[in-house]
């Protein structure tokens, strides 16, 4: 999977866990970018990655993930 | 007879069971088991440390250290050489380490410690905080090097055994002096109230600053024979199927969680991850509102691992009564109940009639033996069952003040002894019911928070001005727990400075206080409601954020 692609994914996860169907990601965001980004968030972030991709991020992959585009990265390399 | 001292059944079973295991620490896949003995050994040694480094009997120690076996031997160590430990937390990976120690500035002065114990990536920042040679600072590693303490020096009654700083912000925390008999006088009733016996094994992250952590989790556990499988905050949080791990692997019986905890861990449940979770008998909710969907999602997501609702029940607890107020019995589910929702509006807890509209509330119990509870109204007259007013509590397990602050500390108390909760409840058939608490207090995933120390980190950030943003506390239904929400007034328009001033606000949160998650609401100028006499009137402008966001 292309980053791109991954990227179009992450959107519908991160508008779904969200609640904010006009949410248009950029990749450079961090948790400082978004209401709401809490490390509870985070986690409900990973779950709802890999339900959506149908893989498994582990831990320690997403323990150091700081910006979106490193989400979209490690989700490319996992799909 | 000797005044009693909470290390007096420490030493007990050191003569009778020294080899019976007491911390299971568990750090990712590791579990490393510490007997009685070697918990005894590792303290004593610090104990040695902290009166060979001039440690007087009542010298406070400050303990700043990660999840792991110092924390609780450093901690034991300097009740076991008379001095007063108190354990703060350490800044997060994500907070900046200058901001954070600069915050804890203050506190640091006013505790004045003999003794800093910290972990090496902490030493050089505190060292540069308290210059005084006075305050000495050590590191884990630093009491291998001297023998056991074979004479203990614990204090014991009235004697202060440690300080809590579980409320607050920043080096605005109060510190919560409580003595040996307080806290004894709370392990005696609470074991009591949840059945609480010798052998029965914890399964807690909470971290030891917090007094749920320290007080449910360590201390009780510590003096009525029991064992702890303790997990790292943190490490729960990025995998809480890691706590159904530790229940089942030691047959747990208790685990005490936030309100949020319920939540997070019914979201987060993978089905093919079942652990039994049947040997548990209670979860205790505490330290945050409870609410009912919570307990319910996580009954219903954990039902195939032996939960049922009966194991599910509320506490109300401070640090101040040093830990539980009330407690719902063990053996039947918490009981519910269905409150008219107008009479509530007016200030009244009666049952909701046919056709009315209800608000279900959890009750949080009866109080535990020892301790007296009343609702007051504002002038500090008692109020009758059904009102709505402020819970003031009184008895043996009360603190003893405020550390170093001997005015709050006297002003704490009423004539009678009550000390006022700041906390709005009413009394149902006896069952304490929680409605609400002063605006001023945010709890935040089971943390207690002071919206003005929040609003001071706002003021800091270029283009918030003073007066001009307010800390508020939003019930969040989702999360089980509140939102912290920071609405400031700013005059830009242009998208790009709106997102990097709301950036700002929840970086400078996260920096100074490790919390992330800040909801930054920016509003036009004069948007915020002043009194009169041009204070925030928070109660207003919670209504109001709530009311435009609906």
């Amino acid at each position: 999977m292309t980053t791109d692609e991954a990227m179009r994914g992450l959107t519908e996860v991160f508008r779904a866990v969200f609640h904010r169907p006009d949410l248009v990601l950029d990749p450079a965001w961090s948790a400082a970018d978004l209401d709401g980004w809490d490390s509870l968030r985070h986690v409900a972030l990973i779950l709802a990655a890999e339900a959506r991709f149908g893989i498994r991020l582990p831990a320690e992959a997403t323990g150091g993930l700081e910006t979106i585009g490193d989400l979209a990265t490690a989700v490319a390399a996992a799909a | 007879m000797p005044p009693a001292s909470l290390l007096d059944a420490f030493r007990q079973r050191l003569d009778t069971d020294p080899e019976a295991p007491f911390l299971h620490l568990v750090t990712g896949n590791r579990t490393e088991t510490l007997s009685h003995e070697r918990l005894a050994l590792a303290a004593s040694r610090w104990a040695r440390r902290l009166v060979a480094d001039g440690c007087q009997p009542g010298d406070t120690v400050v303990i700043v250290l990660r999840h792991g076996a110092p924390l609780y031997t450093a901690f034991l160590g300097a009740l076991m050489a008379g001095c007063v430990p108190s354990i703060l937390p350490f800044p997060t990976h994500k907070q900046d380490p200058r901001l954070y120690w600069q915050a804890q500035d203050a506190l640091l002065r006013r505790i004045r410690a003999a003794c800093i114990i910290t972990d090496p990536e902490n030493a050089a920042r505190l060292r540069a905080l308290v210059p005084e040679s006075g305050t000495r600072m050590r590191l884990p590693g630093d009491e291998e090097s001297v023998p056991p303490l074979l004479a203990w020096r614990a204090g014991a009654g009235a004697d202060i055994a440690l300080l809590q700083h579980s409320s607050g912000t920043t080096g605005l925390k109060k510190g919560v002096a409580l003595s040996h008999a307080a806290i004894l006088a709370q392990l005696d009733a609470y074991a009591a109230a949840i059945g609480f016996e010798a052998g029965d094994a914890v399964a807690s992250w909470l971290p030891l600053y917090h007094d749920m952590g320290l007080v449910a989790c360590f201390l009780l556990p510590l003096v009525k024979g029991g064992a702890v499988a303790s997990l790292d905050a943190f490490e729960w949080v990025a995998r809480p199927a890691m706590l159904a791990e530790a229940i089942a692997a030691h047959r747990a019986r208790w685990c005490w969680l936030p309100n949020f905890a319920f939540e997070h861990l019914a979201r987060t449940r993978r089905p093919e991850e079942r652990h039994d979770l049947s040997s548990i008998r209670a979860f205790i909710d505490c330290s945050e509102t409870c609410r009912p969907g919570s307990l319910d999602r996580f009954a219903a997501a954990h039902a195939d691992c032996g939960v049922t609702p009966a194991q599910l029940q509320c506490c109300y607890a401070m640090a101040e009564t040093v830990f539980a107020v009330t407690q719902t019995p063990p053996g039947a589910p918490a009981p519910r109940l269905s409150l008219s929702a107008a009479g509530l509006a007016a200030g009244r807890a009666v049952p909701a009639g046919p056709g009315e509209a209800a608000t279900t509330l959890l009750s949080v119990g009866r109080p535990v033996a020892g301790l007296q509870l009343r609702i007051q109204d504002g002038a500090g007259n008692v109020l009758p069952e059904g009102r709505v007013g402020e819970v003031a509590v009184r008895g043996e397990c009360l603190f003893s003040g405020w550390h170093r602050a001997p005015v709050a500390s006297v002003a704490a108390f009423d004539a009678e002894g009550w000390y006022r909760t700041g906390d709005l409840g009413a009394l149902v058939g006896g069952e304490l019911v929680i409605t609400g608490r002063r605006k001023e207090v945010i709890i935040l995933h089971g943390k207690t928070l002071y919206a003005a120390d929040l609003e001071a980190i706002a003021h800091q950030v270029p283009g918030v001005h003073p007066g001009r943003a307010v800390a508020l506390g939003v019930p969040n239904p989702a999360s089980g727990s509140e939102d912290l929400v920071l609405v400031a007034e700013t005059p830009a328009t242009d998208p790009a400075d709106r997102q990097a001033l709301q950036r700002a606000l929840r970086a400078a949160v996260e920096a100074v206080t490790g919390l992330s998650g800040t909801i930054a609401a920016l509003r036009p100028p004069g948007w915020l409601v002043k009194t009169t006499s041009g204070k925030l009137s928070r109660a207003e402008n919670l209504a109001k954020y709530l009311t435009e966001a609906a």
